[in-house]
């Protein structure tokens, strides 16, 4: 974010906050979460007055590479294929049944 | 003879010893179980399975052959945690029909030892609370007090070992989760450090802090289950390479060259005066035994519970996403409007601002203000 203040939280923001996640606020829940939001970023801003200093991390101080499986394909039986559809809500043979995501 | 609270190693040793049959054992837990339902320290109990397993555990010790590490011994497993065949709900109606296909590699380690798993704990939903009220299953009470809380989010298997309904437990920790509990319950919780443990296998909250490990009655048994489950695994790729030490061999060394730092930040406000009394008398004991004590500043203290609602909220929002109901799930608790996230109950530790929906939200801030 750029320098200064955060912006309060406007109830238009939190409109288009909902729509990214996907969920429906009525107009008093909108409210609310313009005020709670507000104050958690009001919170969360405290970390601006840290002064952090940068520099490299001593590799002895590294926790290491991660460890990397090959990558190669394993393959499922049938069986292990046929477990993991039918834990599926919806499904057409096999393969996984969804809403369009295009209309 | 009493089979109250005991250690794992009383277990392993009157089976070998046939001083009771592992069947006696599961069924003393079961009977505790039934008769502490109340507590709601369980959402899946495998009553039938485990006295099966424990009658193969009989007939082994019959046919003389030897145990392995912690063969016969009843253990209780939060809900957060797969097992193979065994519904997996973290807490959330959106699983209340999920079958885990896989055991979690915390899980295969402890059954490659031989425990017998007799049912799933309580959590907070999707491990996001620090009281286990948030459970769509319900609340778990504290054993000692059935008007206070257990602490959570691993609530139900805190429970479980404080009212000795099993021999041990594994939870999660991510902020808390395994230590508070444990602490409110009054026994004995790790959380390993990050790399220590494996993760495959666990519902993903926070992977850059989640670990799983043990609750336990001993600082003994804690050790012995650490060893089990920080076994290398391939299936998680930030595990450490380094080697876990042989910490229950270590249990017994002289204490005295070791030097505990007491961070000055960590006694300021909001700690509370019997906290800090007991802190004190820990650090008098401490000093008798010839640990040096120093004082020593972390002076981020007071930053890490905003870092932490950064680090959470974003990683929660993303975890969660998994959760749309398409490959397992029920879409109609996941979606309603079409994404899981919205039932789940996103609350936190601390500033909890009493809403489920704000980390899913704040999810979103911090990818897009910070």
């Amino acid at each position: 974010m750029a320098h200064g203040e955060y912006m309060s939280i406007t109830l238009t923001e939190v409109e288009h906050l909902a729509k990214l996640a996907r969920i429906n606020l009525s107009g008093a829940e909108k409210e609310k979460y313009a005020k709670d939001l507000s104050a958690i970023l009001d919170y969360v801003k405290q970390l601006q007055q840290v002064k952090s200093v940068q520099r490299a991390v001593d590799r002895a101080e590294a926790p290491g590479p991660s460890q990397w499986r090959a990558d190669a394909v394993i393959g499922t039986s049938t069986a292990e294929q046929e477990e993991l559809l039918s834990q599926v809500p919806e499904r057409s043979d096999r393969l996984v049944k969804t809403k369009p995501v295009f209309k | 003879m009493s089979f109250s609270y005991l250690t794992i190693k009383q277990i392993t040793d009157g089976l070998e010893r046939k001083e009771f049959s592992c069947a006696d054992i599961v069924e003393y837990y079961l009977n505790r179980i039934e008769a502490n339902k109340d507590l709601n320290a369980f959402i899946t109990l495998l009553p039938e399975r485990a006295l099966l397993e424990a009658k193969k555990v009989d007939q082994k010790i019959q046919s003389g052959q030897r145990l392995k590490k912690f063969e016969g011994v009843p253990i209780s497993v939060k809900d957060i945690i797969l097992t193979r065949g065994v519904k997996a709900t973290g807490g959330s109606r959106i699983l209340e029909n999920y079958y885990a296909p896989y055991d979690a590699s915390v899980v295969k380690f402890l059954k490659e030892e031989g425990v017998i798993i007799l049912g799933k704990t309580n959590c907070d939903e999707f491990a996001m609370g620090a009281s286990n009220e948030n459970s769509a299953f319900g609340p778990v009470k504290n054993p000692w007090d059935k008007s206070r809380v257990p602490g959570g989010s691993s609530g139900g298997s805190a429970a479980s070992v404080a009212a000795d309904l099993c021999a041990f437990s594994v939870g999660t920790d991510t902020g808390g989760s395994i230590r508070q509990p444990a602490a409110f319950c009054g026994v004995t919780g790790l959380k390993p450090t990050y790399a220590r443990v494996s993760r495959h296998g666990l519902m993903a909250m926070t992977s850059s802090l989640d670990q799983a490990g043990p609750f336990t009655r001993t600082a003994e048994e804690a050790a012995q289950i650490l060893e089990v489950i920080a076994r290398p695994d391939h299936y998680d790729a930030t595990l450490s390479p380094q080697a876990a030490e042989p910490y229950s061999q270590r249990l017994n060394e002289p204490v005295k060259n070791l030097t505990i730092g007491l961070p000055k930040e960590y006694f300021g406000n909001g700690l509370d005066q019997e906290i800090k009394s007991a802190i004190q008398a820990a650090v008098k004991e401490f000093k008798k035994l010839g640990v040096k004590i120093k004082k020593v500043s972390l002076p981020h203290t007071a930053y890490s519970l905003a870092v932490y609602y950064v680090i959470l909220p974003a990683e929660v929002s993303s975890n969660l996403a998994r959760y749309d109901g398409i490959r397992y799930g029920s879409p109609s608790k996941a979606a309603g409007e079409g994404l899981a996230v919205e039932s789940a109950g996103l609350r936190s530790r601390g500033q909890a601002t009493g809403d489920d929906r704000h980390f899913c939200f704040i999810g979103r801030l911090s990818g897009r203000l910070l």
